[in-house]
């Protein structure tokens, strides 16, 4: 996948037909992080549990939301359009937006199925079917996060 | 007394509201704490710092560094409801934050 063009607020990528359907696929798997690994305070007492219920309520309709406009962002008809070579789709910022919280979203959630390694020192060895699928998930949600960034940084600075 | 055909004013009740809003709401006496972890790209921390707080590119990579270097870092000083807004914004990115009472 690669950045043809940035236009203003528009982005337009180009990526084969492969790139494509892994991207599809991996944008299914949102949402993955469990809701009870967000917390809003480490310290505040008193109403506690009170926060975190209303902390993952408000966190669950975020994700709904941004699941049905994630869907109907990537499924909608015009939204890819075969090139000469290959794919193309254009996205707004706020759509690239979208995109990298569900991509992280992703990352985060196959970092906690793989037991929270600290992937800065190594990365771990997978064992079993879910351990290499997860792996593989992070490292392509991370793949496609830096593609985004790259076009929308590269373009802020 | 006004009579039935002239328009009447009705002033408003103005009272001073001391009981439905908390003191500590418009205290901006709480920190929004960013926490390291091994998992989110440096790059993706410093670019959800922009978009959130609105920084410029240095000064997100600043706290960024200061995330991965000290294990967390203080991103601002809020009133609570600012201090929750923020936590929400950089939770629905997938980073780890929290906001705590600033003791200082």
């Amino acid at each position: 996948m690669i950045l043809l063009k940035a236009d203003g607020d528009r982005y337009q990528f180009g990526m084969s037909l492969a790139e494509k359907t892994v991207l599809l696929a991996l944008l299914e798997r949102y949402p993955m992080i469990p809701l009870s690994y967000y917390k809003l305070s480490k310290n505040l007492g008193s109403d506690k549990e009170d926060d975190q219920a209303m902390l993952e309520e408000a966190m669950s309709s975020r994700r709904s939301l941004l699941k049905k406009r994630v869907t109907q962002l990537m499924h909608g008809e015009s939204r890819f359009h075969q090139g000469q070579n290959q794919l193309r789709a254009t996205f707004t910022r706020e759509e690239i937006e979208w995109l990298l919280q569900v991509l992280n979203d992703i990352r985060v959630g196959n970092w906690i199925r793989l037991g929270c390694p600290d992937c800065e020192i190594r990365m771990p060895v997978p064992t079993s079917r879910e351990e290499k699928i997860a792996l593989a998930e992070m490292e392509l949600a991370a793949h496609f996060e830096c593609m985004f960034l790259e076009a929308v940084d590269g373009h802020m600075k | 007394m006004a009579a039935a055909n002239e328009p009447v004013t009705i002033q408003p009740d103005i009272e001073k509201d001391t009981d439905s809003r908390p003191k500590d709401t418009l205290d901006p006496g709480y920190i929004v704490i960013c926490w390291n972890d091994p998992v989110n790209l440096m790059v993706y921390v410093t670019h959800v710092f922009q978009v959130v707080f609105g920084w410029s590119r240095q000064k997100a990579e600043h706290h960024m560094l200061e995330v991965h270097n000290n294990g967390k870092s203080v991103l601002t000083r809020e009133t609570l409801e600012r201090a929750e807004f923020y936590v929400h914004r950089l939770q629905e990115y997938g980073l780890q934050a929290t906001m705590e009472r600033d003791e200082q």
